[in-house]
């Protein structure tokens, strides 16, 4: 077996793994490096965002592209503003404890689970994609004639894939030019780093919060939108995103945007090699090893803070 | 323009400050003596609505701000240097004026104004605060402050950890503020930086004030200053 074709297959999987682990990873980071929230309900989100796109797109019907695109625009709005009365309805009557709010989220992410379990079901449900060719992928081969292009049986990926690869790079760096480049991004920094100053120089910090609680949920949404057509929306399908996140964010570092991603592509692309070669069940148990590993030898995380 | 009439407040039910009286009229400068823990820091807190008044008022320019919300009372014009400066220290010079200059939405010609008064962070704007030395940091802290355009500033320990040409400058900006009519409460421990500037003199024990005197009268008295404060 030739094994360069299927390493590119593997890295293929793995970057739209890490696109949407990204996204997701970056909502669930910024809630915390800003709020100091661990918010577990964060895959409830994600979950949320894939099931209210199949409703969008079954209420919609029409061209998949039309009801596509609807999702993509309403799911996150909604979920985030969901996140925005979740935060002034309970976290904020909690003044975000570090300890409360854990619990708190855990409560909503089950509410949030069961209530969708009362009113969507079970079953799991698909979204079709806008677009969806197949691409084979060549490789070449030398041979007496010299060297020689050919198609690989099975190896091959599909223009959504890509575009969900592309789609997540330019919304990150639009987060990125949010918190770096813009007024709104330099209040959430500062609130970031000291709160109480940041109060004292005329920040609204409530206000901050909601607004980062509604984006971290919304990112997580999105996500789930372009993952959808690919994987089906399902009621449980918030947990294994959920662990990954949260293993993303401890290995890049907590609160740290830049390792975030950088983790999230790391993270991705082990799942999509070792997925292609061996089973997903040991690319879990690999990035949980991993996980253990930073945590014991390098705790601030890769591009984290130090705190000594 | 600040008047505080017999404000308690403290820490998830710790009480520190005890019915604190005190006035300050534009141009004034005020100081705040104590031996630590006395509670200078908690009131500076508490004017700025960080911590919330148990009891009593805070009356700056006929408003109460025990009965605002504390992101509103740096709108009022009050600037706050906190203790050990405090900067938001990942972010850039130019990011911490900024910040300055929204809470008191001001525009380019008063953060110009105030980088003349301290050329040096001019030449800095792009540099994380954390990267900075401990007098400049306090320019900043201070320029920060000053990004406001305050009617009133409060300074909780300006000089502390600086080398005596700092100082200098400190004080030659809180002198040079007065002039200007800004009224000034400054908590400080160099109780020799103190009387060459202050008008009033507050001496806080156990969150209480013991005495409020000018500061000629403790000049002429300095028998005083080791019965409150044991220098």
């Amino acid at each position: 077996m030739e094994l360069a074709p299927y390493l590119i297959l593997g890295s293929i999987e793995g970057l739209v793994t890490a696109a949407v682990l990204a996204l997701m990873a970056v909502g669930l980071s910024l809630v915390f490096g800003v709020m100091r929230v661990v918010n577990v309900a964060h895959g409830e989100f994600f979950m949320l965002g894939a099931v209210l796109a199949w409703f969008v797109a079954d209420m919609i019907g029409g061209h998949p592209a039309v009801s596509f695109v609807a999702a993509l625009f309403i799911a996150p709005v909604l979920v985030g503003s969901l996140a925005v009365v979740a935060d002034a309805t309970i976290l904020k009557r909690i003044k975000y404890d570090p300890e409360r709010t854990i619990v708190a989220t855990i409560g909503l992410l089950y509410i949030i689970q069961q209530v969708t379990l009362m009113t969507y079901g079970s079953n799991a449900r698909p979204v079709e994609p806008p677009f969806n060719q197949r691409i084979s992928i060549p490789w070449f081969e030398w041979t007496e004639s010299g060297l020689s292009m050919y198609w690989p049986w099975g190896l091959g990926t599909t223009t959504y894939k890509l575009a969900v690869i592309g789609f997540a790079v330019i919304l990150l760096l639009a987060i990125w030019v949010l918190m770096t480049r813009t007024r709104i991004g330099l209040i959430m920094r500062a609130t970031q780093l000291d709160r109480d100053v940041a109060q004292a120089y005329g920040i609204n910090v409530d206000r901050v919060y909601a607004l980062v609680f509604g984006l971290g949920a919304g990112l997580a949404a999105l996500a789930a939108v372009l993952i959808v057509p690919i994987q089906q929306a399902h009621y449980l399908m918030g947990h294994d995103p959920l662990l990954l996140s949260f293993i993303v964010v401890i290995i890049g570092g907590l609160g740290s945007l830049a390792g975030t991603v950088v983790a999230a592509v790391l993270i991705g692309l082990s799942d999509g090699l070792i997925s292609v070669f061996f089973t997903p069940t040991l690319a879990k148990i690999i990035a949980t090893l991993i996980v253990t590993f930073v945590l014991i030898f390098r705790p601030s995380g890769l591009l984290g803070k130090h705190n000594p | 323009m600040l008047e505080l009439t017999s404000v308690s407040s403290g820490y998830a039910g710790a009480q520190v400050l005890r019915e604190v009286s005190l006035s300050l009229n534009a141009g004034e400068i005020v100081c705040i003596l104590g031996r630590n823990g006395a509670g200078k820091t908690t009131m500076m807190k508490t004017i700025m609505g960080l911590l919330k008044a148990s009891q009593g008022q805070i009356i700056f320019n006929g408003t109460d701000l025990t009965t605002i919300a504390p992101h509103k009372i740096a709108g009022c014009g009050i600037g706050y240097v906190p203790q050990g400066r405090r900067l938001f220290s990942e972010l850039t010079v130019a990011e911490n004026l900024e910040i300055g200059l929204m809470a008191g939405n001001k525009s380019s010609a008063t953060l110009d104004k105030v980088l003349g008064m301290f050329p040096r962070l001019a030449e800095r704007l792009d540099q994380r605060a954390n990267t900075l030395s401990g007098g400049e940091q306090q320019m900043l802290a201070t320029g920060r402050a000053l990004c406001l355009e305050p009617q009133l500033l409060l300074l909780d320990e300006p000089t502390e950890g600086l080398q005596p040409s700092m100082i200098a400058l400190i004080r030659d900006t809180v002198v040079a503020l007065k002039k200007q009519g800004v009224g000034i409460l400054l908590v400080e421990q160099r109780v020799d930086a103190v009387l060459s500037i202050a008008d009033k003199v507050m001496f806080l024990e156990n969150g209480m004030n013991r005495d409020v005197m000018s500061a000629d009268h403790l000049r002429d008295n300095p028998d005083l200053l080791k019965k409150y404060i044991g220098v």
